[in-house]
């Protein structure tokens, strides 16, 4: 068993290694798009906080089990969300691919909200299956809740930037 | 004091949890009220999609309500049942106010698209 965990380790740390080696390489060469970044920034999360809660590192983890006993339905829920949070992602990027003169900038930050909300929802999910001690759990609430602000904040910015930049460009000629 | 199955004021354990909670489900409101003022100074070009957006915020800020209310759930039988049924309602809420979200972005492209090239 604990060999398959130091298995399971050293091909998070790969795969850390050899995305973030990757990005840098495209960043050298300005070859890297903006998804990649944001897809980057999910993974590195992910690889990072795995990491983090194998290691314990400050001991922020009581036991590795739920904080209650696991409902299907409600982790089922929990990764609906996560998995909307992503479809918000994958539309915004597909709608700027299909049809380049709606990205601007506000649909920039509307791919990183969205980028933003699905760590938030990660993280939402993480806490399902981990029982933290009682001074972090606060702490924990308090990053997921600042995840999805960020979130709910990024996406409002998205709007009002998007409609004031593109106010003259789609305005109807019989409108101005 | 009880308050039907809710513990208030909160306990001081739940306090910053229950605060983070409230914070979000205020700021989603905040959101809903700015796509309405856009939706008011942009009538022509927010016709479409910005609606599905707006109603997308409120909903998604009620998820949160939910959630802050499901932390003061007394610890009873039933005040356990409330808080069980209260985080369902919060993923269910959740969920509903995303997709509306993804459809208003859809719809937005859609119709940014149909203008341009009426331009």
């Amino acid at each position: 068993m604990r060999r398959m965990w130091e298995l399971e380790i050293t091909l998070l740390f790969i795969l850390l290694i050899g995305l973030n080696v990757g990005v840098v390489i495209g960043l050298l060469k300005k070859k890297v798009s903006s998804v990649i970044l944001y897809v980057a920034i999910l993974i590195n999360t992910i690889i990072i906080v795995l990491l983090i809660t194998y290691f314990n590192v400050g001991g922020f983890i009581l036991e590795y089990k739920p904080f209650k006993p696991l409902n299907p339905l409600d982790v089922g829920l929990e990764c609906v969300e996560l998995g909307v949070f992503i479809a918000i992602f994958c539309v915004s990027f597909i709608a700027r691919a299909k049809y380049p003169v709606i990205g601007g900038k506000g649909w920039n930050i509307l791919l990183f909200a969205a980028i933003l909300g699905s760590i938030g929802m990660f993280f939402d999910i993480y806490g399902e299956f981990i029982k933290f001690t009682p001074e972090f759990f606060p702490i924990y609430k308090l990053l997921t809740g600042t995840f999805q602000i960020a979130g709910i904040i990024g996406l409002t910015l998205a709007f009002l930037l998007f409609y004031k930049f593109s106010e003259i460009l789609f305005t109807p000629s019989s409108e101005k | 004091m009880y308050l039907l199955d809710f513990i208030w004021p909160p306990k001081p354990g739940n306090f910053p949890t229950f605060i983070i909670e409230l914070g979000i489900f205020i700021v989603g409101i905040i959101a809903g009220i700015i796509g309405l003022f856009i939706w008011k100074n942009h009538r022509i070009l927010a016709k479409e999609g910005l609606p599905e957006c707006v109603i997308g915020f409120f909903v998604f800020a009620f998820h949160s309500f939910f959630d802050a209310l499901d932390t003061i759930c007394s610890e009873d039988p039933i005040g356990k049942k409330l808080a069980e049924n209260l985080d369902r309602l919060d993923s269910i809420f959740s969920i509903i106010g995303l997709i509306f979200i993804t459809i208003g972005i859809i719809r937005i492209s859609i119709y940014g698209v149909k203008i341009w090239k009426e331009l």
